[in-house]
């Protein structure tokens, strides 16, 4: 699904190139779920944002889904974003002015789907998440556990092939954490969804089938689980 | 909140000011462009002292001599005054008022009349829609025929105007009026001798030397070529008959349009107000768009990264200010539709008042107010939302 082959992601200064990251090669297959750790600064986040067509890479080629991304205009890049990725963020970033139910519509308005079908997506995933009695509430009024629920609902409300959660569980409690975990595992064992997650936390890391090990803006480990 | 509420009035007055601007450049246009009868256009005046010795005679030799000068297509003597007291409020372009009485008394106590000659017709291209004119050649003419407008026929409600005897005559009084026993001989077009603000009225011309006046001004009607040669030859010509006269000389379109020197003049101080007025509530507006971009600024990280176009966060963030200018409208119509109907009920001659200024006003400034905003949300719009997300 995803193919990554000599990344480079640097930063010119004035005389010198600062590497974010440099000669990555990466595949993930899909259905995988990929865990990326590493000390900070070792450009987990960089890494998941190039993945996400959120960032470009300065050298190297990506391939998503076989279609060279090096190649694709801002226009396709945007619309394979769109169709493919849901995004989950360590600060959950929902809209704080929206309530729960129009969080979760939210990404369908800029897909162009109709009114009443709207209504029964948002419907099916506040069913899901057992969030239902929640829906008219904003943010604020939620737990950090229940914000991050609303916003896996919200990435997964589009049906991506491919969830990227950047430190998805870097603010909850250990309960909390265990909670979304389960919903990844579970949404990648049955529904085949493809997640790749940031963590720094051994234990969430745990969850996936695969970690990859970021130093210095290189992959320093790949599988180190598989090869024990 | 009550900066937006303070944004609304700004836009309330600019919308105003814009649409009173555009009323009143309609109503300007159209007087200056409304056909008033004859044409002021290439028509100089040149005054002259009816104090003087001979001034008929000193006319008539200006008059002949002058239509030699190339480029001079007709001129005529009147008795009319053609002068521009625009400081004043005041432009007189001919006519003086003659008292009647009786049988005229229904055109009203005082009749315009100018005393003319036989060529101030075709110098003034004023149309003779019946009858005939004076006759041209001198001291043929019997001192008792007028010519008299078309409003004069209808006001007396003659069906056959011509060879009408006026009555002029206050019963008992003693006296006669000044159009007693003259007949009718021509019937004009109705001509503006007057600014638009005043109706026509009835009036009557006469031949000057019937009328035994002494000449004020000397029409002239030119050919546009080479006007400025044209008019040097006429200061000569004036210097070589009446050498002790100034030569004043004054265009007649000039004055038509000095007749209206207060409407222009706040026809611009309503302009510059009005884009002053703008100005000032976009600089409101820009302020108010930069504090909302930054305060969203995470929001359209959001959006962007589920899927929105730079459009769909223009049209967020353009979408409340829009609504601020909308209101501004909505205040501003009824107040600028009866601004707008009271100055126009000064003339006599007005465009309708229709939604075409109010659509023109509101774009305007709805267009400046988004060009305004747009600076601010393009920006946002345009930021890489990882750079927004990132430090939480």
């Amino acid at each position: 699904m995803i193919k990554l082959r000599n990344i480079d992601r640097y930063i010119d200064k004035r005389l010198q190139r600062n590497f974010i990251l440099k000669g990555i090669d990466l595949d993930i297959a899909e259905g995988d779920f990929v865990s990326i750790m590493g000390p900070s600064g070792a450009g987990k986040s960089t890494l998941l944002n190039i993945i996400g067509f959120l960032d470009d890479a300065n050298e190297g080629e990506y391939y998503f889904l076989d279609e060279p991304v090096h190649g694709l205009n801002e226009k396709q890049k945007s619309e394979y974003h769109r169709s493919y990725i849901g995004f989950v963020f360590q600060a959950y970033h929902l809209i704080d002015e929206l309530t729960v139910y129009e969080n979760i519509e939210m990404p369908l308005l800029y897909r162009k789907v109709k009114g009443s079908q709207r209504k029964s997506m948002v419907a099916d995933m506040l069913d899901r998440f057992n969030i239902v009695a929640k829906k008219d509430l904003f943010p604020n009024q939620l737990s950090g556990g229940q914000q991050q629920l609303v916003g896996v609902a919200r990435a997964l409300i589009g049906s991506p092939k491919l969830i990227l959660a950047d430190e998805p569980t870097g603010n909850l409690h250990s309960d909390q954490s265990k909670e979304i975990m389960e919903t990844f595992k579970k949404l990648n064992k049955e529904d085949g969804v493809t997640i790749i997650q940031v963590t720094h936390s051994d234990e969430m890391a745990t969850y996936g089938d695969r970690i990859i090990n970021l130093q210095d803006g290189a992959v320093t480990e790949n599988n180190p689980y598989e090869e024990e | 909140m009550l900066i937006k509420g303070l944004i609304v009035v700004q836009f309330g007055l600019a919308i105003t000011l814009m649409i009173g601007t555009y009323v009143m450049q309609g109503q300007i246009n159209f007087i200056l462009n409304k056909d008033l009868g004859f044409n002021p256009e290439n028509v100089v005046a040149v005054e002259i002292n009816s104090e003087l010795q001979n001034a008929l005679k000193i006319g008539q030799l200006y008059s002949e001599e002058a239509q030699r000068i190339p480029g001079v297509l007709s001129t005529s003597i009147t008795a009319g005054h053609y002068r521009d007291y625009s400081e004043y409020g005041v432009v007189d372009i001919g006519m003086a008022q003659m008292k009647s009485a009786t049988t005229l008394s229904q055109l009203g106590d005082g009749i315009p009349s100018e005393a003319v000659d036989a060529q101030y017709l075709q110098t003034m291209d004023i149309e003779l829609l019946k009858g005939v004119n004076f006759s041209k050649q001198a001291n043929t003419f019997p001192s008792d025929e007028v010519i008299v407008n078309q409003a004069f026929v209808d006001a007396m409600g003659w069906d056959n105007p011509i060879g009408q005897i006026l009555e002029d005559k206050p019963e008992n009084q003693g006296w006669v009026g000044p159009f007693d026993g003259k007949k009718v001989i021509g019937v004009i077009e109705n001509y503006h001798f007057k600014s638009l603000y005043d109706p026509l009225q009835p009036m009557v011309l006469q031949h000057i030397e019937a009328a035994d006046q002494n000449p004020g001004t000397i029409l002239i009607r030119l050919s546009s070529d080479r006007m400025s040669e044209t008019i040097s030859n006429l200061k000569s010509l004036w210097n070589s008959i009446a050498e002790q006269e100034a030569f004043n000389l004054a265009f007649m379109d000039d004055m038509v349009q000095r007749q209206y020197n207060e409407e222009i003049r706040w026809n611009r101080i309503i302009r510059i107000s009005s884009m002053a007025s703008i100005l000032l509530a976009c600089f409101g507006l820009f302020g108010l768009s930069a504090l909302v971009a930054q305060r969203r600024i995470k929001e359209i990280g959001i959006r962007k990264v589920f899927g929105a176009s730079i459009k769909n966060i223009l049209v967020l963030i353009s979408k409340d200010f829009v609504l601020l200018v909308v209101c501004g409208f909505a205040i501003s119509a009824p107040v600028a539709w009866y601004l707008s109907n009271q100055w126009l009920t000064g003339f006599s001659y007005k465009i309708d008042l229709d939604a075409l200024p109010f659509l023109y006003g509101g774009l305007t400034v709805l267009l400046i107010a988004l060009t305004t905003v747009s600076w601010q949300s393009v920006k946002a719009a345009l930021q890489n939302p990882v750079e927004n997300l990132r430090n939480e």
